[in-house]
């Protein structure tokens, strides 16, 4: 009787402490946390500038205008090739500048719609009347190549051009060949 | 000789009930100290709440926080989570994402709780099509976030855990009550790289990036800081370690 006693007593004493031992670990087990979500995002609307060059011939000069007829900004460019015997001028505006690669830059940015200034393109040799006894070409064939590339932004938000990134700027040889004629 | 003893007896009497009075005032005190400890007990429980906050250029888009009402949040999702919006409002009308402008995205943490917290931020980038479908095959570290863990900005980026599409941070120092991080970014930038990608056929060209839908999402995590490599590892399933002067390294 004593004996069965004494080993309640210890089974009693022993689930007491697993109980606690239990509830012990059942709060150590519980650990303050929390959590907030956010997301967003925005569509990003890429196109490829379209721009087109005109040219007329004036008095034997080339008068060249780009406009941007596209949707997006862009940079343009233009350089003149014609013999190399007659050396070509060029008038322009303060927009326009010759850079050293022979390109004419055209620095404030295209919006859609706008037109660049003006470029004229003369050759100098058929500036005054030709002598009855020139030996000059009836016939000039003088080149325009007109080139863009889309408006890029640096970290602070100001808008520059990369002529060197070709894979996304496409060289247009626009009216490949144009004629100026000899008076 | 016996009206004596009874006599005497009176002082005894006098003597117990005294101390019986004494007794029961201080059993009174006991109790009303009893019942000023519980009014404390009842503050204590509202020391342990615990609460986070997500703050985009200074302003909460999102929190969650523990309060005698239960958890509260600024805003739910239609999943019933904790969930704000970033960047909204932004790049609507006349502002337009170009490719290589750093836009104002500061990302900060504060702890909106009543309990001192280690918190980390885990964000997700990714491209997404117009009809809302992540794809994988365009890279999500176009989406540049600038300064992201910059160095003294009490953040640093756990690489182990980290991918392309995902960045772990963890703020090294416990935050305390209404305390603020410093930014774990300050910008967001599309890298121009995105111009480089063409694609077409019969001389259209057409940028392989147009039409997608850059997505960032940040989730905040927070842990109490008792115990804390316990809790950590039980919350977030990460072995961290905390210094002597409470710095956390993943």
């Amino acid at each position: 009787m004593d004996k069965n006693w004494k080993k309640r007593t210890v089974c009693l004493v022993s689930a007491a402490m697993l109980l606690a031992a239990g509830a012990g670990t059942g709060r150590a087990m519980a650990y303050f946390t929390t959590y907030a979500l956010a997301s967003g995002g925005a569509t990003l609307a890429l196109g490829v500038p379209q721009t087109e060059i005109t040219e007329e011939v004036v008095d034997g000069e080339k008068q060249v205008t780009i406009q941007n007829v596209g949707e997006y900004d862009c940079y343009v460019r233009l350089r003149a090739f014609a013999g190399g015997e007659y050396p070509l001028t060029y008038t322009y505006s303060g927009n326009w500048e010759q850079g050293a690669d022979g390109y004419f830059y055209y620095r404030p940015v295209l919006a859609p719609g706008t037109l660049a200034d003006r470029l004229d393109i003369q050759i100098s040799a058929l500036k005054d009347p030709l002598a009855e006894d020139s030996t000059l070409p009836v016939d000039f064939n003088v080149i325009v190549v007109q080139e863009y590339t889309p408006v890029l932004y640096d970290d602070v938000g100001n808008p520059y051009a990369d002529w060197n990134m070709t894979e996304a700027s496409v060289t247009v040889p626009v009216q490949e060949e144009r004629e100026g004629e000899s008076e | 000789m016996k009206r004596k003893k009874h006599f005497l007896a009176s002082p005894v009497l006098f003597l117990a009930a005294a101390a019986a009075l004494l007794l029961l005032s201080t059993v009174g005190s006991t109790r009303a100290a009893l019942t000023y400890y519980s009014e404390n007990y009842e503050m204590n429980m509202e020391v342990s709440s615990i609460g986070v906050s997500l703050l985009e250029n200074g302003k909460v888009v999102s929190n969650r926080n523990y309060t005698d009402r239960g958890w509260v949040s600024g805003s739910v999702g239609e999943d019933g989570e904790p969930r704000g919006a970033l960047l909204e409002g932004r790049f609507q009308g006349e502002e337009k994402l170009v490719p290589g402008k750093v836009y104002e995205e500061a990302l900060s943490v504060q702890n909106s709780g009543e309990i001192d917290s280690y918190v980390r931020v885990i964000l997700y980038r990714s491209w997404k099509d117009a009809a809302g479908n992540r794809d994988t095959e365009l890279n999500p570290k176009l989406i540049d976030l600038v300064g992201l863990g910059a160095s003294g900005s009490g953040w640093v980026v756990d690489e182990s855990a980290s991918t392309e599409e995902r960045v772990v941070l963890y703020y090294q120092q416990p935050l305390a009550k209404d305390a603020q991080t410093s930014p774990l970014c300050t910008g967001l930038r599309i890298d121009p790289e995105v111009l480089r990608k063409v694609d077409g056929e019969n001389g259209q060209v057409k940028y392989v990036y147009n039409g997608y839908s850059f997505s960032l999402e940040a989730e905040v995590d927070a842990v109490q800081t008792h115990s804390a490599e316990d809790a950590i590892k039980s919350a977030w399933g990460v072995d961290v370690s905390v210094g002597a002067d409470g710095t956390l390294t993943p």
